[in-house]
């Protein structure tokens, strides 16, 4: 665990950003409230964040902040759903997702006109898993369904999808994030995302796609 | 705003909240619910148990807030409980303002007292110590803090808020920032780029990037400094 962490210090040395710039970027919401973990140390109060979590944010901010805003950039880091509305047509020459994909979108919700945001993420989370072939078609129509019923719930929070197989049946799992999860030696784990980094990473496709 | 309504208290009374465009209490005031407006005003007693949204926040008297604000502005002539955060582009505090939680801004300044229960967060932070200054942490930019005035000025301010705890000193556990200097301070940690410690502090570890300066006054204690 100790590995994982990194404190602020060594934080600062290895990107080279300053005290002000890290508390700018935390007011502005860039980096989590979560990520700040506050720990006694034999030289006081000390603060550590998660060391890949935050390195890889650190190198994103520093990297997009010369074209954006720090608030577009905050709008882009959020779990939050971006303000997205396109049409169909728009979606699939973006390529941002497959057009199988949107096919199996479009028999559990019927034909779209436009695609918010969240049925775009919907879409993108079910391209994913299929691209990497750790589902199948029909597994992914249950993803579909999962992510329709239940994803409301737990909109703006960090969570998981997992894709288990069991003796040849397969389900799907909503869990909130962090959240350690065990199975039976029987069962497998055919596929898991975490859909917050997931959000992130696609409001950064789509906004190179020239979209939201 | 879309609204566009005010409301106004004039002696006793009370409102569950909504939105307006220009609220001001004279007298005693109780706002239950959520308040959202461009303008609040506070010249009495007021007790907003809901979260504010304002534009411009001004208490010249005493006000009671139980939840979260947001907002541009936030004058403080007199004094302020905040029960939640604090999230205001400019606060101005020439009171005694006490937020139970963080505040984050851009620009926080205080020429009074007060107390923050979590992180003081703000770009630039120039606090005025006339009485008893306290966050959990502070992190910033700019920080400075100095003595305030006279101590003609802090017994004038001790007789308008009896009982307020009146010996002018800045205590906190943190303090990190780019460019630090500090008077009156009592710290367990300060960690800079730039730092100078000037008279009347008590800092157990100061640690500095570029460049560190103590001031030669014999009232500086600082236990233990290192360049990092």
């Amino acid at each position: 665990m100790e590995n994982d962490l990194i404190s602020k210090k060594e934080l600062l040395d290895l990107t080279g950003i300053s005290y002000g710039q890290l508390y700018r970027w935390k007011r502005k919401l860039l980096i989590p409230e979560e990520w700040f973990i506050r720990k006694s140390t034999f030289t006081g109060q000390e603060t550590f964040f998660p060391r890949d979590m935050i390195l890889s944010r650190i190198e994103k901010i520093k990297n997009m902040k010369d074209d954006a805003s720090l608030d577009e950039l905050a709008e882009m880091l959020s779990p939050n759903p971006a303000d997205v509305n396109i049409s169909g047509e728009a979606l699939k020459s973006s390529g941002v997702v497959s057009t199988v994909a949107i096919a199996l979108f479009d028999e559990i919700a019927g034909e779209q006109d436009t695609f918010s945001f969240t049925s775009i993420l919907h879409i993108y989370l079910l391209d994913k898993l299929l691209q990497s072939g750790e589902i199948s078609g029909e597994e992914g129509k249950v993803l579909l369904k999962t992510l329709d019923e239940n994803f409301s719930k737990l909109e703006g929070k960090n969570c998981d999808i997992i894709f288990i197989r069991k003796l040849g049946a397969s389900s799907c799992i909503l869990v909130s994030a962090p959240n350690q999860i065990f199975f039976d030696t029987s069962t497998k784990v055919a596929g898991r995302l975490n859909v917050t980094s997931t959000i992130e990473e696609l409001k950064t496709k789509l906004a190179n796609a020239g979209i939201g | 705003m879309e609204t566009g309504n005010d409301l106004r208290i004039n002696g006793l009374g009370s409102s569950s909240g909504g939105k307006f465009d220009f609220v001001q209490i004279n007298g005693k005031g109780d706002i239950t619910g959520d308040l959202e407006c461009r303008e609040l005003q506070i010249n009495g007693l007021a007790r907003l148990t809901g979260n504010v949204k304002a534009n411009t926040i001004r208490v010249s008297g005493k006000s009671d807030f139980r939840g979260d604000i947001s907002g541009n502005n936030m004058i403080i002539d007199g004094m302020s409980d905040v029960g939640g955060n604090v999230k205001v582009e400019t606060v101005e505090n020439r009171g005694m303002l006490r937020i139970a939680e963080d505040c984050g801004s851009e620009s926080f300044s205080s020429q009074g007292g007060f107390t923050v229960g979590g992180l003081l967060n703000a770009e630039k932070i120039g606090i005025s110590v006339y009485a008893q200054c306290k966050a959990r942490e502070i992190g910033g930019k700019e920080i400075d803090v100095r003595l305030g005035g006279g101590s003609g000025i802090r017994k004038f301010i001790g007789s308008l808020f009896p009982g307020l705890p009146l010996n002018p000193v800045l205590i906190t556990d943190t303090i990190e920032g780019d460019n630090v200097y500090l008077e009156n301070t009592t710290a367990k940690v300060v960690r800079g780029q730039d730092v100078k410690i000037g008279p009347g502090c008590h800092i157990d570890t100061v640690e500095y990037k570029n460049s560190y300066e103590k001031n030669s006054d014999a009232r500086i204690i600082v236990n233990e400094s290192r360049k990092i």
